[in-house]
């Protein structure tokens, strides 16, 4: 969690809210989840891809961590368990669905060569662009993708989550990253 | 190319939190929260409405109410729980008070014929009975309520033997009566 870890070190901002939330003030919690169902909904929805299974997940993460939160020692910030929780619950959701990670099967851990595939020097990104060419991605590349880049875990991390071993995961995330590049390229974003 | 490609999504990583989450969920997640304890409104709410108010009086009315049933209904089992004090004395209370009971239903069938004598009787047991009725009031809190409960007994003990007495004297009345009358037959 390389950012994350930074933000670890420091105390959780919201630590006399969680408190709060501790003793039973729904007024409390109810402002947790004003300050992270956002950031936790776009998680989920970037793991499950769909919206309505996103707020399902979403739903179910808040009323699992205000249930467990007494047991919750604040070692972490809320936000760091918190996410935790979503990231668990929405591949969970997934494997439910039969996610085939065939393209995070162990076969297929000969490392890529970060080879130029195309000359993007030119291409001007637009994050819309790349967020609508990260739903094309298949479930395993656009997860590892966006736990690596955006949830900021590292590939260790993502290894265990995924349950893969840290080696697929890196390899995934490169054959992610090119894959998204090709998409954005075929759509034709140039400057 | 991926160098560039992981630097702008990083740059931007915030303008990829688009989705907001719809405004009924809350509602959904705080359905299934447990009922809150004591917290959050004291901060808040200095100053109380008018419909808090009725409604704090309300509970405060009711929560009176039962706590004087309770307390009526304890008082009530506390006097009658005499097995807990003495097995034997409470057989005995049991006995003496059922005695007691029938022979003022029979004073009182036989006493129909002499209302004035009835009164003056009943008048006595009724002196015993507000003794009796005094010390049952009291074992509740008495520090030794074997006593007490021997003392109710002795009490019941007198009282059926007042009632004897009574019953007796009405009977000798009820016989000269008879004789009277029969006396006056032979004549």
């Amino acid at each position: 969690m390389k950012a994350e870890n930074l933000e670890s070190v420091y105390i959780d901002k919201h630590y006399d809210l969680v408190v709060e939330c501790k003793r039973g003030s729904k007024k409390a919690c109810f402002e947790l989840y004003r300050l992270y169902s956002k950031a936790m909904l776009n998680i989920a929805f970037r793991i499950v891809g769909s919206v309505d299974e996103a707020e399902d997940v979403l739903q179910e993460a808040f009323l699992d961590a205000f249930n467990r939160i007494k047991d919750f020692r604040q070692e972490t910030t809320f936000g760091l368990w918190l996410k935790q929780i979503v990231v668990h619950r929405s591949i969970n959701l997934l494997r439910k669905r039969r996610l085939e990670l065939v393209e995070l099967d162990e076969g297929h851990t000969e490392s890529i060569a970060e080879e130029e595939v195309e000359d993007d020097e030119e291409v001007q990104y637009k994050v819309a662009q790349v967020k609508d060419a990260m739903k094309e991605l298949p479930d395993g590349y656009r997860i590892v993708l966006s736990l690596y880049l955006l949830e900021g875990y590292d590939h260790e991390e993502i290894g265990e989550i995924l349950d893969i071993s840290e080696n697929t995961s890196r390899t995934q995330f490169l054959r992610a990253k090119r894959k998204l590049n090709e998409i954005l390229i075929k759509r034709g974003i140039t400057s | 190319m991926s160098k560039r490609l992981e630097d702008f999504i990083k740059m931007n990583r915030d303008e990829f939190d688009d989705l907001e989450p719809s405004g009924d969920l809350w509602a959904k997640i705080e359905q299934h929260l447990p009922p809150e304890g004591t917290a959050i409104k004291p901060r808040e709410a200095k100053t109380f409405s008018l419909s808090f108010v009725l409604k704090v009086a309300a509970s405060v009315i009711i929560v009176m109410g039962v706590g004087f049933g309770f307390y009526l209904h304890h008082e009530r089992s506390e006097a009658v729980n005499f097995a807990a004090i003495n097995p034997t004395y409470a057989k005995q209370q049991m006995h003496y008070a059922s005695l007691v009971q029938n022979q003022r239903k029979e004073l009182k069938s036989i006493a129909k014929s002499d209302p004035d004598l009835y009164k003056e009787f009943s008048g006595e047991i009724t002196k015993m009975d507000s003794t009796y009725n005094r010390l049952k009031k009291d074992l509740a809190t008495s520090p030794n309520q074997e006593r007490v409960l021997r003392a109710m007994i002795r009490n019941l003990q007198i009282q059926s033997e007042i009632l004897n007495q009574q019953l007796e004297v009405i009977e000798q009345i009820n016989q000269t009566k008879k004789e009277q009358s029969n006396d006056t037959k032979n004549i």
